[in-house]
């Protein structure tokens, strides 16, 4: 784990104190916590990893003290000094991890390959069905088992709770985040385990399986949070929404040398647990907040998800996510609404060789794809054919990434090139600066990936006909390729209808360009600044 | 056999000196993080060129939206389909990824199905809470990644597909990719400690292979 982030987690623990009115027993003063993946010396081998899992969750008892340390190696323990699960030294601070403890179960996120699946968390204390469990998240009840109950939130995050008493809930039924959903107990099928919540999180990991993931630093967040803020939620405007993006800005007081995200839920809200919040970075340079801040990184913009530019009005509230387990905070002057219909890109069409294809390309079906009649697909011609996967190098002498197409190497010029394509240095093949010299250089890859797809399913990416230098770019309809990022767009906006959700602070529409300008600058200070977050 | 017998010594230790006994496992050392390299400007490109709105999407993907591949409509189990109850033949229509059920007595009529957006979750509750099993079954088309965790395979195989299972605290379950979309399917027994259904993986094994397909909403695309 980062030194950094664990820096940051501490130092939240120390604000804590001084920010709390304690309550009578809570101890807040104390808390304290071992690192993640430190587990009790002789239980296995931790999960060293300050990932947040499950940013924003709620901390599953309802009220502190709670204590997170293992059932197994600890007092009265099968494995731990011998006493009563009632000792002192079980409901004491610091907390300790206890994922990835030894076990024999495969647990592909344990450096060993096994392991404990997620973390034991003692209440306040040893007496059973006393302590109330609650949501750490809004979402249904997919689950009841005679000692387990499942909640499954919008996004597939399942959080478990295990070996609790007094369940007040239902199959099917909808929770709020907070909920009680029972209380802490030693159920286990007929045979008392200690008194003990076993808490999972589970979720689909891509390219491994719906699996176990750490759940300590999201606990210790979103105890923090429990304990007191320990910084007050984001804060920021919605400045525009309209068929040229949307845009706006986010920060968090307390921490503005680093950047947060926001969250967007198109056509839904966070408490309607059916819309996924579609996380973007806010940390574009924006000059006019540097005076009002002290801090000028802290803007975002965003293109509009294609799917939805189909001439029907569409809403999005925009959230701030300060993290540390903090609440969600709605932007001012959010949600913004807009109505806009697709603009096709000149170019030609290049086939997508499939779901196989589209995926190597991780292509979303959301932000980057729309589908469109047989006549617009028409007025493009064909091009050759997309690889089956996207061909990335990294120069090993200056970093720069550029994407092997059709014989010549295309830059991607811009983090938010990069982000748009899901393209990662950390994905490309590294070569030396001779032989990158070898390959000739082409045109930029464009600013965003354009799909279209047919009533038949199938897909085409809009580009450039010839992707050399001298090469025109169109080939289709419209102008021909623009130069630099290549988009090939004349106008954005000409053919909607926008509905402008605007603040005394907007900015012109001019915007965007700046910031794609800046923007260049800043993807290597992201990689840099968020090492265990990059994703 | 070995595992049978872990699960067995934990369930005792379990009774009698009310504690999990530590089913220790065979360590090996070191972390798996990728070494990232900075992301430059390349040398002899052209200046970055503003990105009109529609074509400007600095959004980090970290949420993955599988596209699904859906069997065709006459791959449903129309007899399994028909012994559902009237909500759950409803709420399977309204499923946006494949529902795979188990096609067996009494397994079906008790089926719960419960789509979202984003994931199907079915639950069977167990016909007896002090002696029988519950049976969870959840697809997830969203998925999430994350730069820390590489690629994994799963270790076993599942229905033709690599798979990974295990078992927390005496719940059996697999996870394997089918269709396109994540499965995870759980067994958990009201006694694990003696019920023979979950002295080993075998029954999990074999209740995966009785799924079958039951239908879905068959839509394709997108989804906010």
């Amino acid at each position: 784990m980062s030194a950094r982030r664990y820096a940051r987690l501490a130092f939240g623990a120390t604000t804590a104190l001084s920010a709390l009115l304690a309550p009578a027993a809570a101890s807040a003063q104390d808390f304290s916590y071992a690192p993640p993946g430190q587990l009790v010396p002789g239980s296995g081998t931790g999960r060293a990893d300050d990932t947040i899992y499950a940013p924003g969750m709620r901390f599953p008892i309802e009220a502190a003290p709670a204590f997170a340390n293992s059932q197994v190696w600890g007092t009265g323990g099968s494995q731990g000094p011998s006493g009563s699960q009632c000792a002192t030294a079980n409901y004491s601070y610091p907390w300790h991890d206890n994922y990835c403890e030894s076990r024999s179960w495969d647990m592909p996120l344990c450096p060993s390959g096994t392991g404990h699946q997620g973390q034991d968390i003692r209440g306040a204390d040893c007496t059973k069905d006393v302590h109330w469990v609650v949501a750490s998240a809004a979402g249904t009840v997919t689950n009841i088992g005679s000692y387990s109950v499942y909640v499954t939130a919008p996004d597939g995050t399942r959080y478990d709770y295990l070996h609790m008493g007094s369940v007040q809930v239902s199959l099917n039924q909808q929770v709020t985040k907070g909920q009680r959903l029972g209380r802490v107990s030693n159920e286990f099928g007929g045979t008392p385990t200690t008194v003990h919540l076993h808490f999972n999180i589970r979720q689909s990991v891509a390219n491994v399986g719906t699996v176990y993931v750490p759940p300590y630093t999201s606990l210790v967040a979103s105890y923090q949070a429990l304990l007191g803020p320990v910084a007050p939620p984001g804060e920021g405007a919605l400045d525009e929404v309209s068929c040229d993006g949307i845009r706006g800005w986010a920060a968090a007081p307390e921490q503005l040398e680093s950047p947060i995200e926001v969250r967007l839920y198109f056509d839904g809200s966070p408490e309607g647990g059916q819309t996924v919040g579609h996380p973007v970075l806010a940390d574009q340079n924006r000059p006019d907040l540097c005076e009002s801040l002290g801090s000028c990184d802290h803007g975002f913009s965003t293109g509009l998800p294609l799917s939805l530019l189909d001439g029907a009005e569409h809403t999005v509230e925009v959230h701030a996510d300060a993290g540390a387990g903090g609440p969600l905070a709605e932007l001012e002057a959010s949600p913004g609404s807009f109505s806009c219909n697709f603009e096709m890109p000149s170019g030609v069409r290049r086939e997508i060789g499939g779901l196989d294809a589209k995926n190597a390309w991780r292509f979303s079906s959301f932000w980057d794809e729309i589908e469109v009649s047989d006549g617009v697909l028409g007025t493009l011609s064909d091009g050759e054919p997309l690889d089956d996967a996207p061909g990335l190098v990294v120069s090993a002498s200056d970093g720069s990434l550029w994407l092997i197409d059709r014989g010549v190497r295309r830059p991607v010029e811009s983090d938010a090139v990069a982000r748009a394509w899901d393209f990662h240095p950390a994905l490309a093949r590294p070569l030396e600066e001779s032989a990158l010299a070898d390959i000739p250089i082409g045109k930029p890859v464009r600013a965003r990936p354009v799909v279209l797809r047919s009533a038949e399913g199938e897909r085409f990416l809009v580009d450039d006909a010839d992707p050399t230098l001298g090469g025109g770019g169109g080939g289709g309809s419209g102008a021909g390729g623009a130069g630099g990022g290549g988009d090939g767009v004349s106008t954005a906006s000409a053919s909607c209808s926008c509905l402008f959700a605007g603040s005394p602070g907007a900015q012109p529409a001019g915007y965007f360009a700046f910031a794609g300008l800046l923007g260049l600058a800043g993807l290597g200070r992201l990689l840099r600044r968020r090492p265990a977050r990059a994703r | 056999m070995l595992s049978a017998m872990r699960t067995s010594i934990c369930a005792l230790a379990a009774a009698s000196l009310v504690s999990l006994v530590a089913c220790d496992a065979p360590e090996s050392t070191g972390d798996r993080d990728p070494t990232r390299e900075p992301l430059a400007a390349p040398a002899q490109a052209a200046p970055a060129q503003a990105a009109p709105g529609q074509l400007a999407r600095p959004v980090v993907k970290t949420l993955e939206i599988a596209e699904v591949r859906w069997p065709p409509r006459d791959a449903i189990d129309a007899a399994s389909l028909a012994r559902l109850s009237e909500g759950a033949r409803e709420a399977v229509t309204r499923s946006r990824l494949p529902v795979l059920l188990p096609k067996r007595d009494g397994l079906l009529e008790r089926a719960v199905v419960m789509p979202s957006a984003q994931y199907t979750a079915v639950s069977i509750p167990a016909e007896d809470r002090q002696h029988g099993v519950t049976i969870s079954l959840q697809a997830n088309r969203i998925a999430h990644r994350y730069a820390e965790v590489p690629p994994a395979l799963g270790r076993d195989v599942v229905r033709g597909h690599d798979a990974w299972i295990t078992q927390n605290e005496g719940i059996w379950s697999a996870t394997w990719t089918e269709h396109g979309v994540s499965y995870v399917l759980e067994l958990e027994c009201a006694r694990p400690g003696d019920d023979p259904r979950c002295e080993s993986d075998a029954a999990l094994r074999a209740l995966a292979e009785e799924l079958v397909f039951v239908g879905g909403s068959f839509e394709v695309g997108g989804a906010r």
